[in-house]
């Protein structure tokens, strides 16, 4: 295993923030942490990586003791805060060194190094550039460069797209599955759920501090694997609709965002469909669109918790 | 060694900040000029004018004529006027219409007297309103005396006679037009050369807060640097940003403004180089105290003038105690004790307790960095 948490528990006043966390990580493997804001996972990485010390458990990362350990644990790990965190005032290339110097690279061996993480992220050209030229994207790219400068073990990616292009953002995936096939186990955080469907094998659903469910993308659905989803696009909804349908047998939920009605249900006989269409009819809501869909981590997220995963 | 990376990062950085380099730099630069102009008169050295004198002789001995040669060398004779009058009546009437400040008279018997060791005076006299023209003639005629009875002690101990040339009291005194003490511009460059070097402190804080606190100190911390490399390292590129900085305004001093900065260069180094240390050792306990970048350069923005102006530094004050509390004494007292030959006993006391806060704030900071994540 590269990463095992224990129990882990970390309590900010009379918060628990983190909740008797169990989390264990292959090598290789590329595992996602799913959940809302608050939800817990950065206080996690936050205690993987010793910025915060955890009120009890017991974190390993390649077999050694973070508590023990710290420094040389933290030799294999590669951080790429939510936060940029570069220095402005220091070239895209000035700024790969320093980080590289800080985990012992030197000579000949930095500058190879240094010379990869920026052809890797794509700031080869722009090397000489002060980041304070460069878009958001760019400067999401160089954080990740100073991260992978030392070529780590593990890397840890805590929302490493927000605000970014979708140039950017293809970029940044593409960079993390080959991160993974050249040897690096990597944690991936995100609230975006189709990134996380996209490149992670693993996934725990935090929330409230507890992970509420782990598994593969297949295994977490397999959760509701009875229940579908429609999405009915409608000109009109009133909440007299919503009321009658959720009385139906078989919806789980009913909920409405910008005239979509998501309808979460377990189809229990063949007029099923035909029923709730005559009970929209009947409140003259006229249908625009109908698309019924296998379920979505999102769909998960929102069974498991009862809300959506951006709330 | 990641102290040489840190240590090489915090310097670039600094020095690439034109805006706050040249800042930094400047402040002192225009304080040395408008206050060494502006306030020249409070430093000014009043020269001493001439002092008019009438001068009888009635002894023909060998003491007297003495005492004539000693009026006659070229040290006393920048600071009296001598004329020598026939009798004691025209002398009293010169003192009298203020034609003279003095009457210089030695009696007939007067070396007869000395030699005989018995006390005998040179009488003078003076006008009412002579002020410290007045004083000037009994000094100078105090110091013949003095002399005097040196060379005959001497010459009663067995010794040959030493004369007149042992006479070099006058010669010593600083009072003369040529004293060596400071002007207002070699007084204000020393003073905000010490406000330049203090201001290091807040360089110190911002790159320390930088480095502490925030994404990038959170970065910085994961990654296997040691505390004291971090803490070094920055306190290195702080130290040798701040001393690009003293050398540039010391060269200006010296240079443009023609400063008086003594002749030990080396002395002085070593003081600006303790206080630097001192200043940017402070800056980091602040920062990483007050975990807040702009409450620590707040802080030291109001304490450093503060300071500066309790030693004296903008206005010339005697807050006799309390002038030890601020740093700024200290280094300053180091200082003109070096260039204007004062107690190097006093500054190596000061350069002593330089050292001692810096030790302590050092031993605070490395703790308290210790301590900033729980």
């Amino acid at each position: 295993m590269v990463v095992e948490i224990e129990n882990l528990v970390k309590e900010f006043k009379e918060r628990k923030a983190v909740n008797n966390v169990n989390i264990s990580i292959k090598e290789g493997e590329i595992f996602g942490f799913l959940g809302p804001n608050g939800a817990g996972k950065t206080t996690t990485i936050n205690a993987l990586v010793g910025l915060t010390s955890p009120n009890s458990g017991s974190i390993r990362i390649l077999g050694d003791s973070t508590a023990k350990h710290r420094k040389k644990v933290n030799k294999n790990i590669g951080l790429v805060p939510q936060d940029i965190a570069i220095f402005e005032d220091l070239k895209a290339k000035e700024n790969v060194e320093f980080f590289g110097r800080l985990y012992g690279l030197r000579g000949t061996e930095l500058k190879e190094r240094v010379q990869a993480a920026l052809e890797f992220t794509g700031l080869w050209d722009r090397r000489k550039e002060y980041p304070k030229k460069f878009s958001g994207g760019m400067k999401r790219r160089l954080n990740i460069a100073c991260a992978i400068v030392h070529q780590p073990k593990l890397i840890i990616m805590d929302e490493p797209t927000v605000g970014v292009d979708p140039q950017s953002r293809n970029h940044i995936l593409r960079s993390i599955v080959e991160l993974n096939k050249r040897g690096s186990t990597i944690i991936y955080t995100s609230h975006y759920m189709e990134e996380v469907e996209e490149v992670c094998g693993n996934i725990a659903i935090m929330d409230n501090g507890e992970v509420i469910a782990q598994g593969t993308s297949d295994e977490l659905k397999k959760l509701i694997s009875s229940e579908k989803r429609m999405d009915i696009t409608l000109k009109k909804v009133t909440q007299y609709l919503i009321d009658e349908l959720n009385q139906i047998d078989g919806i789980k939920s009913c909920t409405v965002e910008n005239q979509i009605m998501t309808i979460l249900y377990e189809q229990k006989n063949d007029l099923f469909l035909s029923l709730v269409i005559e009970t929209i009819t009947k409140y003259n809501a006229e249908i625009i669109a109908i698309d019924v869909e296998n379920p979505s981590l999102e769909d998960v997220f929102l069974t498991l918790t009862g809300k959506k995963l951006r709330d | 060694m990641n102290f040489f990376s840190v240590a090489y990062c915090t310097l670039i950085r600094n020095v690439r900040d034109k805006k706050s380099f040249i800042n930094k730099l400047l402040m002192p630069i225009v304080l040395i000029v408008i206050l060494g102009t502006a306030l020249s008169n409070v430093f000014a050295t009043d020269e001493l004018d001439q002092t008019k004198v009438a001068y009888l002789n009635t002894d023909q001995g060998e003491v007297s004529q003495n005492f004539t040669a000693f009026l006659d060398q070229k040290e006393v004779k920048e600071l009296l006027d001598v004329k020598i009058v026939k009798s004691l009546h025209k002398g009293k009437e010169l003192v009298e219409k203020g034609d003279v400040t003095s009457l210089i008279y030695i009696d007939p018997t007067y070396s007869a007297a000395i030699v005989e060791n018995k006390d005998k005076p040179i009488q003078v006299y003076s006008s009412n309103d002579g002020d410290y023209h007045i004083t000037v003639v009994n000094n100078i005629v105090d110091s013949f005396i003095q002399g005097a009875n040196t060379v005959q002690a001497v010459t009663a101990m067995g010794e040959k006679t030493v004369g007149l040339k042992s006479f070099d009291l006058v010669e010593d005194k600083t009072i003369t037009a040529s004293g060596n003490r400071p002007r207002a511009i070699d007084y204000y460059a020393v003073t905000m050369l010490i406000l330049c070097v203090m201001y290091g402190a807040i360089y110190s804080s911002e790159s320390m807060s930088e480095y502490y606190h925030g994404k990038l100190g959170e970065r910085i911390k994961i990654s296997p640097v040691s505390d004291w490399q971090l803490i070094a390292g920055q306190m290195f590129g702080i130290l040798i940003t701040n001393l690009l900085q003293i050398t540039i305004v010391f060269l200006i001093s010296k240079l443009v403004f023609n400063a008086n900065w003594g002749s030990n260069y080396l002395a002085i180094f070593g003081i600006v180089f303790s206080l630097s240390f001192m200043a940017t050792s402070i800056g980091a306990l602040v920062a990483i105290l007050t975990k807040d970048s702009m409450r620590a350069s707040g802080i030291l923005a109001i304490t450093i003038p503060i300071m500066t102006f309790i030693a004296g530094g903008y206005v010339k004050l005697d807050l006799e105690e309390l002038m030890y509390l601020s740093p700024n004494y200290l280094a300053q007292t180091a200082i003109f004790n070096n260039i204007y030959g004062g107690s190097a006993l006093q500054s190596q006391v000061c350069l002593s307790v330089i050292w001692a806060i810096t030790a302590c704030v050092i031993i605070s900071a490395f703790f308290a960095s210790r301590r900033r994540f729980v």
